[in-house]
């Protein structure tokens, strides 16, 4: 019988998540001298949103140069000035003590990847201010690179981490599920990082199918608190042609000067926004919000297309369109096959834009801003407990510019560190079989199930809630639905039906885990979204427009309380970026009035 | 499209699904095993927990009228399609270690 603990592995530090914060958290830990496992669902260095990545990352360009003796680097670039556009950005509800970690700490760990691959053989390509651009499986070998030559770190792939398991007030362990065997493993450590990526509540996918939200709920469900997760961040994503549905592809055309377009609704009319802020989208991911503020209302209503989103309509020549697509090519043609991006034909997309001249596009959830509440060391709120990268929360505010990519490694580095350090006089782990076995026998009732609702049909329904009222522009109404429609369905899934009884490899039943941990992440969502009775960052309410600093210049807190969910907001921490001396001001003017947007896309 | 798929449990055995796609070039095997999943048969078990959809991470490779091809990048573009492991690591259906 696999129901229960089939063995228990002894580790100091279990890292869980195989992408970028996850290898930079087992470095930083085996580093300092700690035993480190790292777990991760998917294959180390081969998943996550890691190897989603085709664009870039970076740091500020004075480090660059005077630090790193990149003299190709903008050295006028400086640590200051990435500080101040990350809070401008944020909408003043960064932490400022996890902005001065980033900003003070990132050029160590960007330049050691860097060099990870040149020595893996695939180096990454340079550009302006300090940026380096690659693909997601050149970010996977460097780190991968960097993960082989660290002694001290065993890692295993294909491992689904359930459940944090706790000895006493701490985490001491997890209990996971092995997916091709279908066993269930104890793993007890002094100290558990989470680096296990966002959560993604939309039928619309651009992420990997992995961003299920696990490590935020596990953390929520273990007692730690959350934060910032109404702030979820959507980009253009293709909705044609068929074969690249989910591509953010139409983004990275959009930053083409040439790329000349209006953005449509269904009826064709246009979708306008001011022209110094359609002056920026060529030069700083800030477009990336201007899009949700300008397009995402047509979205959330019955004026997007039948695929639900709008149209591209070309109005530039066929030269100027082009010159678009050709530019787009020969920026991705060092590390993807020639025309190619992913795997995405850009002259196939190439023709279907010149032949019918509209390009129909989505907006795909790429990135979740909150997620876990940390300090600058990566401590959440639970003892022996820590997180870093896009499962932890602060940095951003709400609304991310700066490198997400920097973001994981920075913070997992910083977490792996502290973690060692913790278990240096942290006592060994108290967790018995018992404590995995209390989990697993819980899960394995599911089994018993029958009758209840099917997963694909919950996921289905799970999505249709999250389409509808946690879109780009949400309202108080929609929101308390979405909330009480969430807890039915969660109420749905406790009778939820798993057709197949055989545990190796179950597509149902690993589906059901994964929906229970989004659900929870959504609902948090859409709870602080209700809450958040103003629009700020990308947090859009059609009934609350403008940005209220009276009120809500805060960031929204969770906690489990029971069964229940308690609310609460602090102020962020203050730093060197004074606080806005306006109460409140209207989004569009904060936009236009604030000079937001760190130029960080290539001219 | 008629697609034929080989299945483990609880012995070896071909099952045959009919999937309502086009055969243009546009779906890909990756969409016709979701939709098999999704609508017909959830007990199917392929390459499903940590999938790219762009031909990133290479996991979800099948055999497809004998031949070895990354799912979520090949167009299913014929009226019958016959999916096997692709390999003889088989943990169950199509998943391979």
């Amino acid at each position: 019988m696999g129901n229960t603990v089939s063995r228990i592995i002894e580790t100091e530090i279990l890292v869980v998540g195989g992408g970028g914060a996850g290898i930079s958290a087992a470095i930083g830990a085996a580093r300092s001298g700690a035993k480190v496992l790292l777990v991760s669902k998917g294959q180390v260095g081969n998943s996550g949103n890691t190897i989603m990545i085709g664009g870039s990352f970076a740091m500020d360009g004075h480090s660059a140069y005077y630090d790193y003796g990149i003299k190709e680097a903008d050295k006028d670039f400086t640590k200051a000035d990435l500080y101040e556009s990350i809070i401008k950005d944020g909408f003043y509800i960064n932490d400022q003590n996890m902005v001065e970690q980033f900003v003070e700490e990132s050029p160590a760990i960007v330049y050691e990847v860097v060099k990870w691959a040149e020595e893996a053989g695939k180096p990454f390509d340079f550009g302006l201010p300090a940026t380096w651009w690659m693909s997601g499986r050149m970010m996977g070998s460097a780190l991968k690179q960097g993960l082989s030559s660290t002694p001290g770190i065993e890692h295993i792939s294909d491992v689904a981490v359930l459940e944090l398991l706790s000895d006493g007030d701490r985490v001491s362990g997890v209990l996971a599920l092995e997916l091709n065997t279908g066993n269930f493993v104890q793993i007890n450590a002094k100290a558990v990082v989470l680096a296990t990526g966002g959560f993604q509540p939309f039928s619309l996918k651009s992420t990997n199918s992995d961003m299920t939200g696990d490590g935020v709920a596990m953390a929520f469900r273990a007692g730690a608190k959350v934060a910032d997760m109404e702030f979820l961040l959507f980009l253009l994503t293709a909705l044609e042609p068929q074969d690249i549905v989910g591509s953010i592809l139409p983004l990275m055309l959009v930053t083409m000067p040439t790329f000349k377009y209006v953005a449509t609704d269904r009826d064709g009319n246009e979708l306008t926004m001011p022209s110094q802020l359609k002056e920026m989208e060529t030069k700083s991911e800030i477009c990336k919000l201007l899009h949700m503020v300008y397009y995402g209302k047509t979205v959330s209503s019955d004026k997007k297309t039948d695929k639900g989103g709008i149209f591209l309509k070309i109005i530039g020549t066929e030269e100027e369109t082009n010159q678009a697509f050709d530019e787009t090519v020969e920026l991705f043609r060092k590390f993807y096959k020639e025309g190619f991006y992913h795997h995405n034909d850009i002259n196939k997309v190439r023709r279907m834009c010149l032949e019918k001249g509209t390009w129909e596009v989505g907006l795909g959830n790429e990135y979740s801003v909150g997620g876990i509440l940390v300090n600058e060391k990566m401590e959440t709120t639970v003892k022996g407990l820590f997180a870093g990268g896009e499962c932890a929360s602060g940095v951003f505010g709400a609304n991310r510019v700066a490198d997400a990519v920097t973001e994981m490694l920075v913070q997992g580095y910083r977490a792996g560190i502290t973690a060692a350090e913790y278990a240096k006089t942290a006592p060994a782990c108290g967790c018995g079989a018992d404590s995995g076995n209390a989990v697993a026998e819980k899960l394995m009732k599911v089994l018993d199930n029958e009758g209840g609702i099917l997963v694909n049909e919950a996921v289905r329904k799970f999505e249709a809630i999250s389409d509808k009222y946690l879109n780009c522009y949400r309202d108080g109404e929609g929101l308390r639905t979405a909330i009480k429609q969430y807890e039915e369905l969660e109420k749905e899934l406790e009778n939820a039906t798993v057709l197949c009884k055989d545990m190796a490899y179950n597509t149902e039943l690993m589906g059901l885990i994964a929906l229970k941990n989004r659900l929870l992440c959504s609902k948090l969502a859409a709870y602080m979204a209700e809450a958040r009775k103003e629009s700020r960052g990308l947090h859009l309410r059609l009934d609350y427009p403008d940005i209220d600093n009276k009120n809500y210049l805060v960031r929204t807190i969770a906690q489990k309380d029971g069964e229940d969910i308690k609310l609460s907001t602090r102020e962020p921490i203050p730093g060197k970026i004074a606080p806005p001396d306006y109460d409140t001001i209207e989004y569009e003017r904060y936009l236009l009035e604030t000079g937001i947007g760190l130029e960080n896309l290539q001219d | 499209m008629k697609v034929k798929v080989l299945r483990t449990l609880p012995e070896e055995h071909y099952d045959e699904f009919t999937v309502p796609f086009p055969t243009d070039g546009e779906y890909t095997i990756m969409d016709v095993l979701r939709y098999i999943s999704e609508n017909i048969d959830p007990t199917l078990a392929y390459f499903s927990h940590a999938v790219c959809n762009q031909g990133i991470c290479g996991r979800c490779a099948v055999k497809c009228n004998g031949k070895v091809v990354v799912a979520c990048i090949t167009h299913a573009d014929c009226e019958e399609l016959v999916l096997e492991p692709k390999n003889n690591k088989v943990v169950k259906d199509l998943l391979c270690q």
